[in-house]
C-alpha cells in the first residue's frame, strides 16, 4: 500500500483503470481498419454500405461485449462522481464544437463561399484539412479531458491518415491507395489494444469466489 | 493566549477520526470519496487489499455508519455495491480538515 494520498490522482487512477483493457484502442481500430476496406470498394455502392454498417456495428460489439464479459468480471464496476461527469460533457461540448467548425468548412467549401484568405490558406487540402481537424480535436481533448494519453497518438494517426489520403499525391507526387494510410493507423491502433487486453488478462485473472464484505 | 493555542492543538489531535485514520480504511474512504460507487472487486483491485482485509475495515467502516453496503444482481451475478454515506463524506472531509490544520501546526 504505497497510495500517495492525492485525491485528485486517486480518482484519475481509477478512471485510467477502466481504460488498461484495451477494448477502447481495439475499437478504433477495428473502425480504421474497415474504413479501410470500406474504401477498396467505392465503385460498388451496395457492398460499400454493407461493409459501413459492419464497421460501425462490429466494433461497438466488441466494446460494449468485451467490457461486460472481459473487463467487469476481471475488475469489478464503478461509478464515477459528478467533477467526472463534468468533464465528460465538457469533451462533448468541445467535440460538439470541433464537428460545426468542421460542417462549416464543408458547407463553405462545397456553396464556394470560403473567404479568400482562408480558401488560400486550404489551397489544394480539399477536405482533408476540415475532417483532419476535426479527427485530432476529438482525439486531443477526448485525451486530455479522460486522462487517457495515447488517444493524442491516435489523434494524431487519424487525423495523418486523413491529410495523407488527401493531400499525399498532391504533394509527392506518388499515388498511394487511402486505405493503406486508413489500414497501417487501425493496424496501429488494434496491435496496441491487443497488447493491452493480454497484458490486462494476465493481470486480472476472473476471481474463483464472489467477492463481498463477510458475514452480509 | 499561550495556553490557549496549546489547548487548541491538544483538541485537534483528540478530534481525528480513529475509525478513518487507520491507513487501509483511510484508503478505502479516500477510494469511495472520489468515486460515486463502486463493487468489492473493484476496490479490491484498486487498494491492493486482501479480501479478508477489506472485507473487515468494510465492517468496521459500516458500523461506523460511513459506507453503505448493497447487494445487487447484476445480469443475474451477485455484486457488492460500496458507496460512502452521507455522514462518511462528512466525517471523511473533517478528518481531512482536521489532518491539514494539525500538521500545518507542527514546527519546521
Amino acid at each position: 500500500m504505497k497510495e500517495n494520498l492525492n485525491l485528485k490522482e486517486l480518482e484519475r487512477k481509477a478512471y485510467r483503470a477502466t481504460f488498461q483493457d484495451g477494448f477502447l484502442d481495439i475499437t478504433l481500430g477495428l473502425f480504421l481498419i474497415g474504413s479501410a476496406i470500406a474504401g477498396l470498394f467505392q465503385d460498388n455502392k451496395p457492398v460499400r454500405l454493407i461493409i459501413t454498417v459492419i464497421i460501425i456495428l462490429v466494433p461497438l460489439a466488441i466494446f460494449l461485449l468485451g467490457k461486460k464479459k472481459i473487463t467487469v468480471p476481471r475488475i469489478g464496476m464503478v461509478k464515477f462522481g459528478a467533477e467526472r461527469k463534468a468533464r465528460k460533457k465538457k469533451v462533448a461540448a468541445i467535440i460538439l464544437m470541433a464537428v460545426i467548425i468542421s460542417s462549416l468548412l464543408a458547407l463553405m467549401a462545397m456553396t464556394h463561399s470560403m473567404p479568400i484568405f482562408l480558401a488560400e490558406l486550404l489551397k489544394g487540402f480539399g477536405s482533408a484539412v476540415g475532417f483532419g481537424l476535426l479527427a485530432f480535436t476529438m482525439f486531443i481533448f477526448g485525451g486530455y479531458y479522460n486522462d487517457i494519453p495515447r488517444l493524442y497518438l491516435y489523434g494524431l494517426l487519424f487525423g495523418a491518415s486523413l491529410f495523407l489520403s488527401e493531400c499525399y499525391y498532391n504533394k509527392v507526387g506518388i499515388e498511394v491507395h487511402s486505405s493503406v494510410w486508413f489500414g497501417a493507423s487501425g493496424l496501429i491502433m488494434l496491435s496496441i489494444g491487443i497488447s493491452l487486453l493480454i497484458r490486462f488478462i494476465r493481470l486480472y485473472p476472473v476471481p474463483s469466489e464472489e467477492r463481498t464484505v463477510e458475514g452480509e | 493566549m499561550k495556553e490557549n493555542k496549546d489547548g487548541e492543538k491538544i483538541r485537534s489531535l483528540s478530534e481525528i477520526d480513529r475509525v478513518i485514520h487507520e491507513p487501509a480504511r483511510l484508503l478505502i474512504m479516500a477510494y469511495l470519496f472520489v468515486v460515486e460507487s463502486a463493487d468489492f472487486l473493484f476496490l479490491e483491485r484498486q487498494t491492493g487489499l486482501t479480501r479478508g482485509n477489506l472485507s473487515s475495515h468494510l465492517s468496521k467502516l459500516e458500523d461506523a455508519g460511513y459506507v453503505e453496503i448493497k447487494k445487487e444482481f447484476v445480469d443475474k451475478i451477485p455484486r457488492t455495491l460500496l458507496s460512502l454515506t452521507v455522514s462518511g463524506r462528512e466525517a471523511f472531509k473533517a478528518y481531512r480538515d482536521n489532518m491539514k490544520h494539525v500538521l500545518d501546526e507542527l514546527p519546521g
